[in-house]
């Protein structure tokens, strides 16, 4: 049946006669309008048929696209409060003592550490501020010439260099020997790691290199 | 008096074939429930729903026939809002418009537009070459008009590719009749300079017809 489909706007085509809009196209507008519109008569010649399953499925399909956005946000919290408590309980949980390490004699079967005891808490003792009584000032004496230090004083001092340089801690593996005097265990070897960590920074590398330099090592 | 029966429009036509009966009658049988009345609604408004959508998505866009079935979905869930004010032609043609929107929104942000971008450069890069072929020159225009912000290229393609008149456009727009030709005159002036930054220098109208294959 061929309808003459009425204009959008009928009274409107006295003023766009007055509406100045200059008619001459570019070459290649022209040229685009005639391949567009040769390509929809193409396009319009065959027309499909309807398909119903399509038309029956949309709202299906957009009540399962409102469910996936009104669930969505429900997703997300859940995800973040799950991570959240996951990670809260790895940081306040007890040593497992299965997984402690264990102390291997030489020579023997491995014994399992026992598992440290937690210290019961001890309420902290508030300090009472009491005013402390300023220092007495020292008094500026002139110095003495003495006479040279007695040689068992220069001994002594000698003798605690020697100790001091005995108690630094050695990074080699120690022999160590558990159990009691009367009933010494069998030595075993402790491969201990540095004594002392070394500084972070020291004030010579800070007067070298800066602060950021130090920090991120470079 | 006896008593008057009452012929209900519907029924009155219910024998009548759908191909028959005028656009109207058809709705009003669609929004009771016939399906063969929208069937018939969907072949006679079939093709200016595709050429609007062609217009609209360019020749780049595979999926036209797919959204004429999405727009006669929408318009069947909608049939019941459909007042009669105007005609039912304009209002699926809103429907098509407003989807198109969507959709080259939906294209221009995807993914998928990085990875077939290779082959849309080199298609536009020539322009005199296979111009039978593929449309090469429609292409280069889309892609110009692909710069263009939305409401500049709505106006050019519905002014210049569809033929609309400006007050067919002011009323599908929405927007005065002076606000619509001004935006053609400055959706033009911009596709031109776009047009040229690609290389397509001014073409006459000889060379115009010579492109079409015409004889000079």
């Amino acid at each position: 049946m061929n309808e003459q489909i009425p204009l959008l706007h009928p009274g409107a085509s006295r003023r766009e006669a007055r509406t100045k809009i200059p008619q001459e196209r570019s070459g290649w507008l022209e040229l685009a309008r005639q391949q567009s519109q040769k390509l929809a008569r193409t396009r319009s010649q065959f027309t499909p048929p309807l398909r119903w399953d399509r038309l029956e499925q949309a709202p299906a399909r957009w009540r399962r696209l409102s469910w996936a956005v009104a669930l969505l946000p429900l997703l997300i919290v859940g995800g973040a409060t799950g991570t959240w408590a996951f990670v809260t309980h790895l940081q306040t949980r007890q040593p497992d003592p299965v997984a402690a390490p264990l102390i291997t004699p030489l020579g023997q079967t491995p014994r399992r550490a026992v598992a440290p005891r937690r210290r019961p808490a001890v309420p902290t003792k508030v300090k009472e501020q009491v005013p402390v009584p300023p220092k007495p000032r020292r008094t500026v004496r002139p110095r003495q010439t003495t006479a040279a230090a007695p040689v068992e004083t220069a001994r002594e001092e000698t003798q605690q260099e020697e100790q001091k340089v005995e108690q630094v801690p050695s990074t080699e593996p120690q022999r160590v020997i558990f159990g009691t005097s009367d009933a010494p265990a069998e030595p075993a070897i402790i491969v201990s790691p540095p004594a002392k960590m070394r500084p972070l920074w020291t004030p010579e590398a800070f007067k070298k290199k800066g602060m950021s330099r130090i920090r991120w090592g470079w | 008096m006896g008593e008057r029966e009452i012929v209900r429009p519907a029924q009155q036509t219910a024998d009548v074939e759908p191909s028959n009966l005028s656009t109207e009658m058809l709705v009003r049988r669609a929004q009771e429930g016939d399906r063969g009345a929208f069937e018939e609604l969907y072949h006679r408004f079939y093709p200016p729903v595709v050429k609007r959508l062609t217009h609209l998505l360019g020749p780049a866009s595979p999926s036209v026939h797919d959204l004429v079935q999405d727009t006669f979905a929408q318009a069947y869930q909608n049939l019941d809002r459909f007042r009669g004010d105007g005609h039912f032609c304009h209002w699926v043609l809103r429907i098509a418009s407003n989807l198109a929107r969507s959709t080259y929104r939906r294209t221009r942000r995807s993914l998928w537009s990085l990875w077939d971008r290779p082959e849309r450069e080199a298609m536009v890069a020539s322009p005199l070459k296979s111009v039978d072929e593929t449309y090469p020159t429609l292409h280069a225009v889309h892609h110009g008009l692909a710069k263009l912000s939305a409401t500049l290229r709505e106006a050019v393609v519905l002014f210049e590719m569809e033929g609309l008149s400006l007050a067919e456009m002011s009323a599908e727009l929405g927007v005065p009749l002076h606000t619509a030709a001004s935006r053609v005159r400055r959706g033009r002036d911009k596709l031109r300079g776009e047009l040229e930054r690609m290389g397509y220098a001014p073409l006459i109208q000889g060379q115009v017809a010579l492109c079409n294959g015409e004889p000079q």
